[in-house]
């Protein structure tokens, strides 16, 4: 069994917003990269499996050389294989076609794992549409993935609850974050071994952005005045609260 | 007869006693090596002062330890002198009537004289003490059974010794030793006086006799069974001590080495010897324990049971280490020593503080073992609470343990013009540090200080970006991390030429001076207190002086761990007039901020609350601090007893009475 | 344009894709996924009992090609997840994702890095797939009903062993005028009893933050934020809530945020209109029982 999951670097998710700037329409450089969010419970799923069926795991990021030393985080975590391709674009389709060169130069994988959503661009397609251009199933927003007798039963988060679907055969999955894939921290000699890991490079293939053009980038003006109630005693504050949300017609 | 009983006596019990102490002794090899024999004159010098002139004993001016002390001090110095008169004893017993008396006057007058005081010495130590367990009972202290047992093997001893010298002060054949007692043993002449002891009691003698040696036997083989092994382990202890600055030292690890084998501490063996060294030198005096601000506010945290559980870990898997080669240790069925003998919350509670190691008259370090013990759950299992896990993820990827702030790193200077460092033009550099850069309230102690600085024509610039200097990290157990942080920082002050840093932080200045020279970054490293002191002292900053009272929390990391108690005391009488907490200077009460607490949900009664308690009780108008975690956990646990603002660092007590030269 | 929208069967969902869908066109037609009557006026209606993307793609496929549909409009949800990229990878389409605004000439608005910023692309070849973030759009209130035609769904590489439903005590938080939310700060799972208790008194519902439903406090299902529930509340209470960026995405159009959190510093009190500087535990229970003194 082979599980490839796919990670990305971004700038710091946890910038406040007060301290957000662009540069270039893009976020600025001086943001520390970190692996994305829903990537880390992609990863963390991926190790997870591979702990319960001893399988290989690679992890295939599209990005840029000084990239890596953030991406070994996945190593780390547990992957065993690293393959990056190296490229900068943003376009959702030339990402998509760069991870299939990639899974398909890997051969023999059989599941691959991707967060739902990018921490950067906030988009979730890229998955989709590899699943599309690979012919492989896609199912997004998995939360457990079991194989049983040669079948693959997955749980799905929905907005009303959850359904566990099942397939054959090779799939993309999109990873949501539960309780139970709380990415994991890496004991540092895991770290350690990760910096002497290899890295195999693959160079960007030719292919076809989406045709879309990016008009602009900017950061919307958030104007707020908290209104602080003093709370030296709680029933005043309460009492305050509650004059003022009548006040301001909301109650 | 009696000198074969006494001979077979002897042989039984001393050889009894050697084969423990060869037994402790190969346990003690199971730990790693470590060097602790540099500095060798001071080491000797501060043994005698600290364990045989118990100066040990009053460094935390505490009233039940003053008490404990001057009866230790009765009891250990009445056994050093009655020494000699065991000795005589013991040869009593194949020498039948051997006495010292051949080393004619006045030395056997005044042997005599010190043996009778000693006597009483040590039977007021013994009335101190059983008063103490009964009257006092000052909470820290082990009420076991066999601190009773002692003290009874003690009392039958000294009685017993009276009894003999009573019996021969009467007897008609003993006319020599009578004439010298009469005069030379005031006490045993006394004692005959109101019991009208007279004549021959050859049979009562020798009960006497018998019983005496049976329990000084007993009481040797008991002492490497016990607590009182100290007698024995104290002296070495204190030899071998770690010695301050700092007052604690965390081993260096080299993450490269080709041979890592562990680490931090999961088992005794990744212990040194010197670490399982002070499991026998404790005395289980709870001086510790009792010191411990997370001890003292219900958490389960003791200081002495670490050093104790390391201890009885090491004996409960004895057998096992000593009959297994080392290679097949890792694999062995043991008890383990974090989880089990130790619990690992215990672990986190503790702020860092250091007061165990401070007040410790032996010289163990309980600090030492708890933060290598962090290290193996933080680096090897990954495990540590939540919020202490969030800050250091947010050490990780942004170089700050703050995690949720909504600050920027440069909002603390936001309409301020600060100067840059450049190598050549300005001469220090104003380390902000991260907790002054990120919390809000902490960001005012930067801005006084730049006006400080510049009020009084310092040459000094900062970093354009503020960082961390890794040290909550290392508090943690992180000690990768701050590897890590550490090396980023030494890299960017080499290109930039730094020499010279004022800190605003103690942490930072624990770390910079302690901890950053072994990774290759040597600097001269001032903490804000001292730079104000010299500037004031040197006339270039001028303090108009107020009406108020302040009274000052000695941050745990400047007066504790780094001796710096006097400086902010000599500025703080140039802005008002200063107040002392009941404990303060090195035996200041912690905030309870370090140690990663400060990103902690605290069980039971809150540190900062307790010590806000006690800063509040002085009635001072101000809580002076010199510590940006200080500051955020008093003026947090203040808001407990009043709504009004208090707390406030030194810094900006003088920028606020600095005048404008 | 001739617009095809993809949906449940479910008024508020189809409303507001409706609304989008009247800028480019009279009258949508649609795929209807589910079983009932289909509310609203729509020019062709398919219909389908099939609710899984993967298996719907092949005949979605066959009927945008062959009906030649230029706009293809699905709601940012589970139904948009897994349906749109798929169809833009056949189609070659372009796609975009959490659109919160739309021009008729194809000015795509949608927020990124994590809602700290709003990028705008101009799509430029149809047909075009949009996936439309939760009530950022009024919706449109669907008169009358439309008669459906079956779809014909082919082989189903994906089946649907299971289903299990989040029980919701009360309103939906979507649909919720008042929601409660509580965060990492509410300390574990028995205290959410407290916000339960809050908004049903108001006759709200109760969220969680991304934080919470990670201990495994509260269900995946009452997460707001980017990855969860959009929702548009009169009053949300943020409660022991840092106030993450992508947290704040989900409640933009909430009118007035009430922020309760012991941390002054917490991100919230920038987004929130009252704050509260204190334990929650102090003074959630006090204002129970003020509202339960008002009746």
């Amino acid at each position: 069994m082979h599980i490839a999951v796919l990670a990305k670097a971004v700038p710091d998710y946890e910038v406040p917003a007060g301290d957000f700037e662009l540069s270039g329409n893009r976020a600025h450089e001086r943001y520390t990269r970190m692996i994305g969010l829903y990537d880390e419970n992609a990863i963390e799923l991926g190790v997870q499996l591979k702990e319960k069926y001893s399988c290989a795991l690679t992890v295939i990021s599209y990005g840029v050389e000084k990239d890596i030393k953030v991406l070994r985080k996945a190593i780390a975590m547990g992957c065993e294989k690293f393959v990056l391709v190296t490229g900068n674009s943003d376009d959702p389709y030339v990402i998509a076609a760069n991870l299939k060169m990639a899974v398909e130069t890997l051969g023999d994988v059989d599941i691959v794992l991707a967060g739902r959503q990018s921490a950067d661009m906030d988009r979730g397609v890229v998955p989709g549409i590899l699943a599309g251009i690979l012919g492989y199933n896609f199912i997004p927003q998995i939360s457990k993935v079991d194989k049983t007798d040669g079948q693959w039963n997955v749980n799905q988060i929905t907005e009303t609850g959850s359904r566990q679907l099942a397939f054959e055969g090779n799939a993309v999955l999109s990873v949501t974050d539960d309780a139970s894939n709380v990415p994991r921290i890496p004991p540092v000699r895991r770290i350690l071994a990760a910096k002497k890991t290899p890295v195999e490079k693959l160079a960007e293939i030719e292919s076809d952005g989406m045709p879309a053009r990016e008009i602009s980038v900017e950061i919307p003006k958030m104007e707020s005045t908290c209104e602080m109630i003093p709370v030296e005693d709680p029933g005043q504050a309460v009492e305050t609260l509650l004059k003022r949300l009548k006040e301001e017609r909301y109650l | 007869m009696k000198p074969a009983l006494a001979a077979i006596c002897l042989i039984v019990s001393f050889g009894y006693f050697i084969w423990r102490v060869v037994y402790l002794l190969r346990l003690l090899a199971v730990g790693k090596k470590e060097k602790r024999y540099d500095q060798i004159p001071r080491r000797l010098w501060t043994t005698v002062q600290q364990s045989i002139l118990q100066i040990s004993q009053f460094r935390v001016p505490k009233g039940d330890y003053i008490y404990a002390g001057i009866m230790h001090i009765l009891i250990i110095f009445g056994f050093l002198i009655l020494l000699p008169g065991e000795i005589e004893f013991i040869i009593s017993g194949f020498v039948p009537d051997f006495s010292f008396s051949f080393l004619g006057t006045p030395l056997f007058n005044n042997f005599l004289l010190f043996q009778d005081i000693s006597i009483f010495a040590v039977i007021i130590g013994m009335m101190m003490a059983f008063f103490r367990r009964f009257v006092l009972r000052p909470s820290q202290i082990n009420y076991h059974l066999s601190a009773y047992l002692i003290l009874c093997c003690i009392c039958l001893l000294m009685a017993t010794l009276l009894g003999m010298n009573a019996l021969r002060l009467v007897h008609p054949d003993e006319a020599h030793f009578s004439a010298i007692a009469h005069d030379w043993m005031p006490i045993t002449t006394y004692f005959v006086q109101i019991t009208g002891i007279s004549g021959v009691h050859p049979v009562l003698y020798e009960v006497l006799w018998w019983v005496h040696l049976a329990v000084l036997l007993f009481f040797l083989d008991y002492i490497p069974n016990s607590k009182h092994l100290h007698v024995f382990t104290a002296i070495p202890a204190n030899f071998f001590r770690h010695y301050p600055p700092p007052l604690v030292k965390l081993p260096k690890i080299d993450f490269d080495a080709e041979d890592l084998d562990s680490l931090g501490v999961s088992k005794v063996e990744d212990l040194s010897w010197k670490q399982l060294f002070d499991g026998y030198a404790c005395t289980e005096c709870g001086r510790c324990t009792d010191q411990c601000p997370a001890n003292s506010t219900d958490k389960a945290l003791s200081p002495r049971d670490i050093v104790l559980s390391i201890k009885e870990n090491l004996f409960a898997n004895g057998q096992m280490l000593l009959s297994t080669p080392r290679e097949q240790w890792a694999e062995a069925d043991r008890v383990a020593l974090v989880g089990e003998s130790i619990a690992k919350d215990d672990l986190w509670q503790c702020t860092t503080c250091g007061a165990c190691a401070n007040v410790c008259p032996v010289g163990n370090e309980h600090l030492r073992d708890i933060i290598e013990m962090r290290r193996y759950l933080m680096m090897e299992e990954g495990e540590a609470p939540e919020l202490m896990s969030r800050a250091v993820k947010s050490l990780e990827a942004r170089n700050h343990p703050f995690f949720g702030t909504g600050a920027g790193p440069k909002d603390w200077r936001k309409g301020m013009d600060v100067p840059i460092f450049e190598e050549g033009k300005t001469e220090y550099l104003l380390w902000i540090g991260c907790a002054v850069t990120y919390e809000e309230r902490a960001q005012k102690i930067a801005v006084s200080m730049v006006d400080i600085l510049e009020k009084a024509g310092v040459s000094f610039g900062i970093l354009k970006e503020s960082r961390c200097t890794g040290d909550p990290a290392k508090q943690m157990g992180n000690e990768f991390l701050f590897n890590e942080l550490a090396m980023q920082n030494i890299e960017e002050f080499s290109d930039m030429g730094v020499k010279k840093i004022i800190t605003m932080c103690p942490h930072c200045y624990h770390s910079f001076t302690h901890y950053y020279p072994e990774l290759g970054g040597a600097y001269d490293v001032i903490p804000h207190p001292l730079m104000i002191q010299k500037l004031i002292a040197s006339g270039k900053l001028k303090i108009k002086k107020d009406a108020k009272t302040i009274t000052f929390h000695d941050p745990c990391y400047l007066a504790r761990h780094n001796n710096i108690l006097d400086e902010p005391r000599q500025v703080i009488p140039a802005l008002g007039s200063l107040v002392e907490m009941p404990r303060n200077g090195k035996a200041s009460f912690c905030c309870g901020g370090g140690g990663g607490n400060y990103w902690a949900e605290e069980e039971g009664t809150r540190i900062n609350q307790t010590r806000a308690k006690e800063a509040f009780e002085t009635d001072a108008d101000i809580i002076a601090t010199a510590c940006p975690f200080c500051l955020l956990m008093l003026t947090d646990g203040l808001k407990k007893f009043t709504e009004d603002e208090k707390v406030f660092d030194i810094a900006e007590l003088v920028a606020l009475c600095a005048e404008d030269l | 344009m001739k617009t095809l929208i993809i949906e449940i069967i479910e008024p508020n969902r189809l409303g507001e894709l409706v609304t989008v869908s009247k800028m480019f066109c009279d009258r949508p037609d649609l795929v209807a996924l589910g079983e009932g009557v289909i509310p609203g006026n729509f020019g062709k209606v398919y219909q389908t009992e099939e609710r899984i993307g993967a298996n719907l793609v092949p005949s979605l496929i066959d009927l945008i090609r062959s009906k030649e549909y230029e706009m293809i409009l699905l709601s940012a949800t589970i139904v948009g997840s897994e349906i749109g990229a798929l169809l833009a990878a056949r189609l070659s389409s372009p796609i975009v994702s959490e659109v919160t605004g739309v021009s008729a000439d194809l000015e795509i608005e949608k927020p990124i890095y994590g809602g700290k910023a709003l990028a705008k692309y101009r799509l430029e070849k149809k047909p075009v797939v949009l996936t439309i973030r939760r009530k950022y759009f009024e919706k449109d209130i669907l008169d009358g009903t439309t008669e459906s035609e079956p779809l014909e769904v082919g082989a189903k590489p994906v089946s649907l062993l299971g289903e299990k439903e989040e029980k919701t005590e009360g309103i939906p938080l979507e649909d919720a005028e008042v929601i409660a939310t509580g965060g990492r700060g509410i300390g574990a799972p028995e205290n959410f009893g407290m916000l339960r208790d809050l908004a049903g008194l108001l006759n709200g519902a109760v969220g969680a933050s991304r934080g919470a439903v990670d201990e495994g406090w509260m269900p995946p299902q009452t997460q707001i934020g980017q990855t969860g529930k959009i929702v548009a509340p009169t009053i949300y209470f943020a409660i022991g809530v840092s106030g993450a960026s992508q947290h704040l995405a989900g409640i933009t159009n909430a009118k007035c945020v009430v922020a309760i959190n012991k941390d002054e510093e917490a991100n919230i009190f920038k987004r929130a209109q009252f704050g509260i500087v204190e334990d929650y535990k102090k003074i959630v229970p006090v204002l129970i029982e003020a509202l339960k003194a008002e009746g």
